[in-house]
């Protein structure tokens, strides 16, 4: 990973036409202003691992394994935590 | 894939006789519920009709009202994560209709995680992103949280002890989901639509 120190109001250049300048910094936070074509989308990544998630939340599953599913929530065992 | 593994939303097959997820015996509850923003990857989806049965408990379903093979599972959050706390932002407050910024605390909020099951069987709820509704405005909203105190795939089910080899007979007939209280499947059970 690239890593640049900056102070607010310095700027940084990614590839010919997006901008990212900082505006403010706080404790907890930096507020940043971005310049971008249009055809360049930029959300926060979390609403990136969202749109994902949700697209494989909506992938049809087998009624058998909702069964299951519904079987160990009405009886619920330790679920064995493993990473995920 | 058979279209005969299809009982639950996702994608339509093929094959149409498949294309609709049914419910063998009347839903106990029905709400319409209006998404003004969507979900995130669904953007254009801006009503689902939330489909609360007892032979379904803690899963209720949120069925696309624009897409019929659009079906998503859900369970409430407290079911799996008691001490959850809603983070929400000015704008998510305000489309709920809240004033106040605990709305997990508030009895016609509806706090649900949406769930995603493999065909494996392992089972994950997105607690980063908690579907909330209002149940007396209608109005829904997925409140996607910008810290990093939940997962987007927390385990809910990590075995699958028969992974593989269930009898042919135990498997949901097709396009039904079995519920496991229900009378045998009627032909032409209503739909979850």
């Amino acid at each position: 990973m690239l890593v640049i120190r900056r102070r607010a109001g310095e700027t940084l250049v990614i590839g010919e036409e997006t901008e990212i300048e900082i505006l403010e910094i706080t404790a907890s936070q930096v507020k940043l202003g971005i310049r971008a074509p249009r055809s360049v989308p930029v959300v926060r990544k979390e609403i990136l691992v969202t749109q994902e998630q949700n697209r494989a939340a909506a992938r049809a599953v087998p009624g058998a394994r909702v069964e299951e599913l519904l079987k160990q929530l009405k009886n619920p065992s330790p679920i064995p935590i493993s990473p995920v | 894939m058979k279209p005969t593994d299809h009982a639950l939303g996702g994608e339509p097959p093929k094959d149409p006789a498949g294309t609709r997820l049914q419910a063998p015996v009347a839903a106990d509850a029905k709400t319409h519920v209006r998404f003004p923003n969507g979900l995130p990857g669904f953007e254009h989806e801006t009503g689902f009709t939330l489909v609360e049965h007892s032979g379904l408990e803690p899963i209720v379903m949120l069925q696309s009202g624009q897409s019929a093979g659009l079906c998503f599972l859900a369970i409430s959050v407290e079911s799996i994560a008691a001490d959850y706390e809603v983070a929400l932002t000015q704008n998510e407050s305000r489309l709920l209709n809240l004033s106040v910024r605990e709305p997990a605390l508030l009895p016609h909020i509806a706090c649900l995680a949406l769930l995603t099951v493999t065909e494996q069987g392992t089972a994950t709820a997105n607690l980063l992103a908690p579907v909330l509704i209002n149940r007396e405005t209608k109005v829904g909203i997925q409140a996607v949280r910008s810290d990093t105190k939940y997962s987007h795939q927390h385990p809910i089910r990590t075995e699958t002890p028969h992974a593989g080899r269930l009898p042919e007979t135990s498997r949901a007939a097709p396009g039904n989901l079995a519920l496991p209280d229900s009378a045998p499947a009627a032909e032409g059970g209503p739909e979850c639509s």
